[in-house]
């Protein structure tokens, strides 16, 4: 048994390890990055695309669904950056004081009608969704997707009927791919992620999701905003672009 | 060193005792913060009363369903010898330590329409579940039911074959044991069973969602609610927890008197 100084030493030696380990992220040289759920594959092949690079900062992901994101932050959640899939929701972090500062948008994500292979319920035009006999799906309203859906669908005056309402646009897209569902409203991204086929897609043209991106710390360090110039880069913009996102 | 022979162990109180503040610290930081002076008008929206109406309706033809097929499988699990006894027990636990999403997925390659038997029943009788109440009974029950079974299953293991004998050998038909000895037997076993399988049924969200999915007024209850309403409104989320912590503790209180043990 370690006694006296060299056991308190040894004490104060392991309780500064740990707390070093668990202090804010702002205090080591991983970044930690909150991104929207729909950039998941996108973010994945960020970090991958990072590994080999030594002078790039390590990152630590965290990828949930907008609100959810914004919510954690609220709870004191531990993080460097945000990424929203939507203005809407970066705009209400920022008023609730949850992001020092908002850096643009680096990703645009559109709306498509996504039908399940093969298109069994014969579907051509957005019209063709207000048929109560097909099974159609989009996001809950309250997530951007559902949001930028219901945008669409009042902008063009049709009433969608709906069977289900999605928590998350990937489970929707799944449920299309999966041919449960006869078509949905889903971004491109995913469509593309799933080989889906797409249509009316000029009409849709206009409804888009912007991608946020904003810092937390008011006085963010290097490394942030190294990272944060490494996510409005060329590169990133490539691997944006190949999953199915338009840049701004 | 002595100690008055009826006085409990401190280890065991102790024990209790966290384990009864794990359980209620939850319900007291909810309670804590429930937006309790506009909880009346958020909770008689249209859009939660809709979903009061749908859990009540789902959790409660689910734990009918359970009874119904619930009491043959256990009489059968505890009276029979079945082969691979062991194997059909296992699936009859299954759903419980299935996660329910993953549990909602199975039911979608069953029964869904592109299924193994889904497929079928949408050819054949144009019969679809998912999206659909019955699809979220069918969820509900698919997760409820083991805790029926087992309950009901080891209350007639308890109990033994000696009254069922006694009747057959008066003349009793086994159907007529079945119904008028057996069963009154394990009421109190089948109340119990129906409680926990109806409280499994209200709070089931993974199943539901994945397989019913989430319309308002169809298949949106109360816990698919409560999620929603955490990505846009907490205060209503915490407001609709509420609600079901409230349904919850007055059917369980109700029915503690009656049916359960003491």
């Amino acid at each position: 048994m370690i006694t006296g100084w060299t056991g308190v030493a040894g004490l104060v030696v392991a309780m500064a390890a740990i707390s070093s380990g668990c202090a804010g992220a702002s205090d080591s040289d991983t970044v930690v990055v909150m991104a929207a759920s729909s950039l998941a594959s996108a973010v994945d092949q960020i970090d991958e695309s990072l590994a080999d690079d030594d002078t790039a900062p390590s990152l630590r992901l965290i990828v949930a669904g907008s609100q959810n994101l914004v919510a954690q932050l609220g709870d004191g959640a531990e993080a460097d950056i945000l990424i929203t899939a939507d203005v809407e929701t970066m705009n209400k972090a920022d008023a609730d004081g949850l992001i020092a500062a908002q850096h643009g948008s680096i990703a645009l994500n559109r709306l498509v009608i996504a039908v399940a292979p093969g298109n069994p319920g014969g579907i051509r035009r957005f019209e063709d969704l207000a048929d109560q006999n097909l099974l159609i799906g989009v996001c809950a309203p309250v997530v951007p997707c559902g949001r930028l859906a219901a945008e669409s669908a009042a902008a063009l005056g049709i009433n969608v009927a709906a069977d289900t309402e999605e928590a998350n646009v990937r489970s929707l897209a799944q449920k299309i791919s999966g041919g449960e569902l006869d078509a949905g409203l889903i971004y491109r991204t995913d469509a593309t992620r799933l080989g889906l086929e797409t249509v009316d897609e000029d009409r849709l043209a206009r409804f888009v999701n912007e991608y946020r991106i904003g810092t937390v710390d008011p006085d963010p360090t290097e490394a942030v905003r190294q990272t944060l110039d490494l996510l409005r880069s060329n590169a990133v913009g490539e691997i944006l672009v190949a999953e199915g996102f338009e840049l701004p | 060193m002595s100690r008055p022979p009826d006085r409990p162990p401190r280890l065991l109180v102790i024990g209790a005792s966290i384990a009864v503040v794990l359980l209620a610290l939850p319900v007291i930081g909810l309670l804590q913060r429930a937006p309790w002076s506009t909880l009346i008008e958020r909770l008689t929206d249209a859009d939660v009363l809709d979903a009061l109406r749908v859990s009540l309706v789902v959790s409660l033809s689910a734990a009918a369903l359970c009874l119904i097929l619930g009491l043959p499988l256990a009489w059968a699990l505890a009276r029979l010898d079945i082969p691979g006894h062991r194997l059909v027990r296992a699936i009859v636990l299954l759903p419980m330590v299935l996660p329910p999403v993953v549990g909602g997925t199975a039911l979608l390659f069953a029964l869904g329409r592109r299924g193994l038997v889904g497929q079928w029943l949408d050819r054949w009788f144009g019969l679809t579940l998912p999206f659909t109440t019955a699809g979220a009974v069918v969820a509900a029950t698919f997760v409820a039911l083991p805790f029926f079974v087992t309950t009901v299953e080891s209350a007639l293991i308890q109990q033994g074959r000696d009254l069922e004998e006694a009747a057959a050998t008066s003349g009793s038909s086994p159907l007529s044991t079945f119904l008028y000895v057996t069963l009154p037997s394990v009421r109190n076993a089948i109340g119990a069973g129906m409680a926990l399988a109806w409280a499994r049924a209200l709070g089931e969200f993974g199943a539901t969602i994945t397989f019913a999915g989430n319309l308002g007024g169809r298949t949106r209850t109360l816990p698919l609610a409560t999620f929603l309403a955490l990505e846009s409104d907490p205060e209503s989320a915490v407001a609709i927890s509420v609600l079901l912590l409230g349904v919850s503790l007055a059917v369980l209180v109700a029915l503690r008197g009656r049916w359960l043990i003491r």
